[in-house]
């Protein structure tokens, strides 16, 4: 073993020769170069074995060089992880890194993240992941190690045994022990681990809203940006890769007779200079929804060590545009054949990506198996590159194209009309089984096949060699193979147009058999397509689909399109206007693979898929060909329901290598054309994305907004608890050093009975009412009357659903004739708010009246307490007496100095003063009433003693006492409807409803508990009969609302809803408790009425 | 018409101890490549006007500030009074400070009973953006379009911002007006200083 880069040769050009970069892959020190991926880096060094398989636990090896890579899925383990990093950095120095074995393992990421933060991150492509000093990343798979695997014993002995559905037919007895079954599946099961600490890393969301977005920079997507470039129009590109051009980067094409990869630089430069073009590379646009609404997700520092200060490590972008432009391009087509999942085997364009993107050749002696011209170019750029070109294997009789014509004057070995149908090899592949391919009599071949049992479908098997003729009409040769030795098994297939996007909008792609391949079908999207997506692979058409749809989306937003091609066009941009007349890309058909790919998937091989080796359909997952033609023989017949039986699609990869052949596979098994068959539902995202990335900012102190009060910052240096009502932080009690909250409630709730309290109710809903019409509006929402309530007086008003169920309530004052100040609970603000606009402006448009949110201006003090008007009085110079200033009245005055509004009202049933000011002065008046209730021994309260307070006196709380099927009169309240109003009222009708006036609805009630201690849950269901807890359902008598221990009563006490509680006064009923040791108990209640306190309101009337 | 409505001056003379919600927030300069700045505007008369757009009352009062009945989504500034358009029948007037009491005084004086002033100057405040990144930091944290060719200057909109809302204004090609409510401005500006921390933010205190 050696850590050389043995693959290495000369001409990537993503990557820096002079960069040398030290990484650890499953602990061991490697290295690579600046623009490597990972994947590339372990393939220059060798290192092809990645993986243990999902079910079978076979080794495996990289197979791509994009996002389709369905085997070297790694875990990048945490940076905090210093140790690695170091030592990855002391292996560069010593020169190709003499394989030292980090200290810190593949699986140590548990103990590097005792420092509570992880930043490890599972489920990543190899393929996508650029190395940086001290990347640290292991395989997902593989216990006790890749080589030495338990899993791959097991799987090797007994996959025969584990056929698709094998967890469900084989964990189905007995049902109870499922859930250990599970436990132990699910730990054997899945790629890398989510980190268990919380993730360092920042990551964010930017919004944009181009005219054009063109996903895709290959030449298809360029040229398209090229061509709008100079209409003005907002432009936006992504491409997932981290330099824009595409295949040209690893293509042999040529452009205006220049390497098509100049031609993209170029592009991209000029793209870059323009500044109605953004471009964002490391971008995968991963989602299509509704309204032109596309997904990207932008690796930002994924290949940095560290990402700069304050810099998301991902960006969502959130991308309205008014036209979408598929760019998307083709990803190749593998093929079934035994054995095929080999370390070695790969896809025959990866082979050209990796020597051209990163110098990476990797192997010495490769096999080419291809159905058709394109797939040569492996071979070409194999055999340039000094390394040895064993065969080409074209299954093709006749191989013809530019590029086969190339290796027939190299040279090279071409074996036509045949097939690789096994690879040999345990760890690595040692060689390659060829045999010719033969077409086979029709009727022969359908007599071995196993057949779909239903014979509705004659007129599809009557014509096998147009929909699967690779497979249906061709037979192997028997006998007459030969074994090729080599290390590399590239296949090309054909190309899948990543339809993806298109199909997130709901548009099922579309088979085209002379194409061989899904294209993107119909959608309502404002969406075009250009190049090899629409299944043409030309270059000639990728630039010319290109710059037509420029064009077109140019026209559809109205803005100037380019002008056509023509000698002068071309002498103005010939950036622009040369690639379109570059006449040899023109003339040349050899890229199109519309006539020259056979429609091959799946190789045959001597032996029926069952018994032959493994013939792998989807890589991540482990589902061979075999499962497929088994679950047609069970009677599966819709691709959804083979998908979720054989789990061919469902890995992170989403099948996108494996799909097309799976479905042809099922096609050839059922006995139907493909394009009957259709493809399963390609759902967002289209690669993995990361929770983080999801959530963006919003999340710790920004998860969800924090509406303060002016108070606030007294109320934190206070020491005050928070109680989260709404959005709003409310202090909830304020404990003293050693005080527990029931002996701060208890101390503030004697407070106020006793001295003086004050407590910050500026959260309370405030609405302006204006108008001529405001007193009528009120006399229409609120339930009670409102014709004669004069300036300076408040009143306290319901307000109902059209239901007839009370939906909010508080106290509303007159300010003047035509003006009202309208109190709502603190909750119900917005919707009250929503609420009086709908009624005015659905409803009664003719009243003269406007509503404005006042509840941010006002800061609001209620000082509460026998001593509160001793309080006021020294700081405002009104007359306070019972005359002047009585109950339920308003005054405009100074208080310490600050205009204020003075509302006499109270909820707490003691004499009590609101005191509101406007809101930057609300600091200053708080100050104030402390420092002046100092020697008042002033106590500021929080909501806890509040509600004790006020349930005391039985007020309600809307949505505590209330659950919206409570009408006034079952809160007693009958004295707040107004039934002799002139107008009616929002729910008069709906409170005369005949089960509103039944007899046996919940009433409220006041409900003392025997044992004067215990304080009843609430919630808590109510009985009559403690034995009839028994009974299923047990016969409930109500529930209990709210329950409090009272520090005045000294006792506990609750407030209840029974069903005709009022007529029960006195009668004992039973609370059901949670149950101890398995039995039911209850605790019993006296009922009694809702008012404990002062049941004639002589405190808040107080002289 | 004045004894209908009741109009009262909410500001103190010495207008001592005023507190801007954001007196208490951290305000430590974030060093950073392309800082985006900061400029609180507290202590400003808010005045919410509702009558008819064609209520010649109301234009002649504008007028007489300097400003006209901005059309819908725009705005109309003068030197030290700003009207933005809110809702069709809704505008939001800001003055300097003390100006208040005596501005809605005369509006209420002056217009017609189908029509209302709101003096909401302690429930909002407005800060300012700048800088090169400014349109950036927006776009982290609205879905609204604020691109100059949707955006530009002088238009106003009431947008989702920042999990909550802001009635956003251009002002300059790199300035940006945020009208944000009182309660929901510890958490806003919290947000703001998370979203610039990559390019950098400086505060620029008013004197």
């Amino acid at each position: 073993m050696t850590a050389e880069q043995i693959n290495r040769v000369e001409g990537g050009c993503a990557i820096d020769y002079n960069a040398p970069v030290a990484f650890t892959f499953n602990g061991e020190c490697l290295s690579g170069y600046k623009g490597d991926t990972l994947a590339s880096a372990l393939l220059a060094s060798g290192r092809h074995l990645v993986a243990r398989s999902f079910k079978y636990g076979r080794p495996r090896g990289i197979v791509a060089a994009g996002a389709e890579e369905p085997n070297a899925i790694v875990q990048r383990l945490s940076v905090l992880n210093k140790k690695s990093a170091k030592s990855a950095a002391s292996a560069k120095r010593e020169k190709g890194g003499a394989s030292a074995k980090s200290e810190e393992g593949a699986r140590s990421e548990g103990g590097a993240a005792s420092g509570k933060r992880d930043a490890s991150v599972p489920n990543i492509r190899a393929t996508q992941q650029e190395i940086y000093d001290g990347l640290a990343a292991a395989s997902t798979s593989g216990w006790p190690g890749l080589r030495w695997h338990l899993h791959g014993f097991i799987g090797a002995a007994l996959g025969r045994f584990m056929p698709p559905g094998f967890y469900y037919k084989t964990f189905m007895f007995p049902a109870r022990l499922w859930r250990v079954y599970e436990h132990f599946i699910r730990k054997a099961a899945g790629f890398g681990r989510a980190p268990q600490a919380a993730d360092p890393d920042i990551y964010d969301k930017l919004h944009h809203h181009p005219d054009l977005l063109i996903i895709g920079g290959g030449p298809a997507g360029l040229m398209a940006a090229l061509a709008a470039v100079d209409s003005g129009i907002r432009i936006l590109l992504v491409d997932e890769n981290p330099r824009l051009g595409g295949a040209l980067l690893h293509e042999r094409e040529s452009i205006d007779g220049k390497p098509a990869r100049e031609w993209a630089e170029a592009a991209a430069r000029r793209l870059g200079d323009a500044p109605n073009v953004t471009l964002l590379t490391r971008t995968t646009a991963v989602g299509y929804h509704d309204h032109n609404f596309v997904v990207a997700c932008e690796l930002r520092a994924d290949h940095l060590v560290a990402a700069p200060a304050g810099c998301s490590r991902q960006r969502l972008h959130c991308i309205r545009a008014k036209q979408v432009l598929l760019a998307t391009g083709a990803c190749e087509r593998g093929l079934v054949f035994a054995n095929n999942d080999v370390p070695g085997c790969m896809q025959a364009s990866a082979i050209s990506a990796y020597r051209h993107k990163y110098g990476v050749v990797p192997g010495q002696k490769l096999v080419l198996m291809t159905t058709n011209d394109h797939g040569y170019q492996a071979a070409l750029d194999w055999h340039e590159a000094g390394r040895e070109v064993v065969a080409i294997v074209d299954s093709r009789r006749h191989a013809a194209g530019k590029f086969s014509h190339a290796a027939r004057s190299n040279g090279i070995r071409i074996i036509e009309g045949s097939a690789v149908f096994e690879a040999r090899g345990k760890m690595h592949v040692t060689g390659a089984l060829v045999a010719e391919l033969k077409a086979a009599e029709s009727q022969d071949a359908e007599s071995k096949r196993p057949r779909h049992s239903r014979g509705s479908h004659p007129q599809a098997l009557g014509n096998p060699e147009k929909l699967n003729a690779g497979v249906d009409g061709l037979r192997l040769n028997e006998g007459g193979h030969e074994l090729l030795p080599c290390d590399t098994i590239a296949a090309s297939g054909g190309w899948s147009p990543v339809v993806h996007l298109s199909c997130h909008t709901g548009a099922k792609p579309i088979w085209n058999p002379e194409l061989n391949c899904f294209v993107p079908g119909k959608t309502r999207q404002a969406m075009l397509t250009a190049g090899a997506v629409t299944g043409n692979l030309t270059l000639a058409h990728a630039l010319e689909s290109g710059f037509e749809s420029a064009r077109e989306a140019c026209r559809k937003l109205g803005a100037p399109p380019p002008v056509p091609v023509s000698e002068n066009s071309r002498a103005a941009n010939a950036l622009l206007y040369a690639p379109l007349m570059d006449a040899p890309l023109k003339q040349s058909p050899a890229r199109n693979l519309d006539a020259a790919a056979d429609a091959l998937f799946h190789i045959p091989h001597p032996r029926p898929s069952s018994r032959a080796p493994k013939q792998f359909v989807d890589l991540q997952l482990d589902v061979t060909a075999a499962d497929i033609e088994l679950a047609a023989r069970e009677g599966f017949e819709s691709i959804e329901h083979i998908k979720r039986y054989t789990a061919l699609g469902f890995g992170t990869d989403q099948g996108k290598l494996g799909n097309i052949n799976g479905i042809a596979i099922a096609a050839r098994a059922t006995g139907r054309p493909i394009d009957e068959i259709g493809t399963t539902m390609f759902r967002p995202n289209y690669t993995p994305v990361a929770f983080g990335a999801i959530a963006g900012r919003e999340c710790g102190a920004l998860f969800d907004p924090e509406r303060h009060t002016a108070i606030h910052p007294w109320h934190a240096a206070a020491g005050a608890r928070f109680e989260n009502v709404g959005q709003w932080k409310r202090p909830w009690y304020y404990p003293q050093p050693g005080e527990s909250m029931d002996d701060s409630v208890r101390r503030e709730c004697l407070a106020v009975r006793g001295g003086i309290g004050i407590l910050d109710a500026s959260t309370l809903g405030k609405i302006d009412i204006q108008g001529p019409d405001a007193r009528e509006f009120l006399n229409r929402i609120y339930t009670n009357a409102w014709g004669k309530l004069p300036p300076g007086q408040c009143r306290y008003g319901l307000m109902c659903g059209e239901d007839g169920m009370v939906m909010d309530d508080g106290v509303t004052a007159c300010l003047a004739a035509n003006h009202f100040l309208m109190h709502t609970t603190t909750g119900g603000a917005a919707r009250v708010l929503e609420w009086l606009e709908l009624w005015r402006q659905t409803e009664w448009p003719e009243l003269k009246v406007y509503f404005n949110s006042v509840t941010d201006h006002w800061a609001t003090a209620a000082i509460a307490g026998p001593k509160a008007r001793e309080l006021l009085a020294g700081l405002t110079g009104i007359p306070l007496g019972n005359e002047e200033f009585p109950f339920m009245h308003w005054r405009a005055a100074e208080v310490a100095g600050i205009p204020a509004r003075i509302f006499r009202v109270s909820f707490t049933g003691e004499l009590s003063y609101e005191i509101n000011v406007q809101a930057d002065y609300g600091l200053r008046l708080w100050e104030a009433l402390i420092e002046q209730g100092r020697r008042l021994s002033i106590t500021p309260f929080g909501t806890e003693t509040m509600h004790v307070l006020r349930a005391e006196k039985g007020f309600i709380i809307v949505g505590q006492d209330t659950d919206g099927s409570v009408t006034p009169d079952d809160l007693g309240m009958s004295w707040a409807i107004g039934r002799n109003k002139a107008f009616s009222f929002v729910g008069k009708r709906g409170m005369a409803r005949q089960d509103c006036a039944r007899e046996g609805r919940k009433q409220l009630v006041g409900l003392l508990p025997e044992g004067p201690e215990q304080v009843l849950p609430e919630g808590g269901q109510l009985l009559w009969n403690p034995a009839a807890l028994r009974a299923k359902p047990a016969p409930m008598a109500g529930h209990i609302t709210s329950s409090y221990y009272s520090p005045t009563l000294a006792r506990s006490f609750a407030l209840a809803l029974v069903k005709d509680g009022r007529s029960k006064l006195g009668q004992t009923i039973h609370c059901a408790l949670p149950p101890r040791f398995g039995r039911p108990r209850t605790a019993p209640a006296r009922i009694a009425n809702p008012v404990f306190y002062d049941p004639k309101g002589e405190r808040q009337h107080v002289e | 018409m004045s004894n209908d409505l009741l109009v009262a001056n909410h500001r103190p003379q010495d207008n001592a101890g005023a507190r801007s919600p954001l007196h208490h927030a951290d305000r430590a300069p974030i060093p950073g490549p392309s800082p985006v700045t900061i400029t609180e505007q507290p202590g400003l008369a808010h005045l919410i006007i509702r009558a008819a757009p064609q209520n010649s009352n109301l234009l002649q009062e504008l007028a007489a500030l300097g400003l006209q009945l901005p059309a819908p989504l725009q705005s109309s500034a003068a030197a030290d009074a700003v009207i933005r358009w809110l809702s069709p029948d809704e505008w939001l007037l800001t003055l300097p400070g003390e100006q208040a009491f005596a501005a809605e005084s005369r509006l209420r004086a002056s217009l017609d009973e189908d029509c209302a002033v709101t003096n909401v100057s302690g429930g909002q405040i407005i800060l300012l953006i700048s800088g090169a990144k400014a349109e950036e930091l927006l776009r982290k944290s609205t879905p609204y379009d604020v691109h100059p060719a949707n955006f530009p200057q002088g238009k106003v909109a009431a947008v989702a911002l920042a999990q909550t809302q802001a009635l956003i204004r251009r002002i300059a090609p790199a300035q940006f007006e945020l009208i944000i409510r009182r309660s929901f401005a510890p958490h806003l500006h919290l947000w703001l200083r998370d979203a610039a921390a990559e390019y950098g933010l400086v505060y620029n205190e008013k004197t």
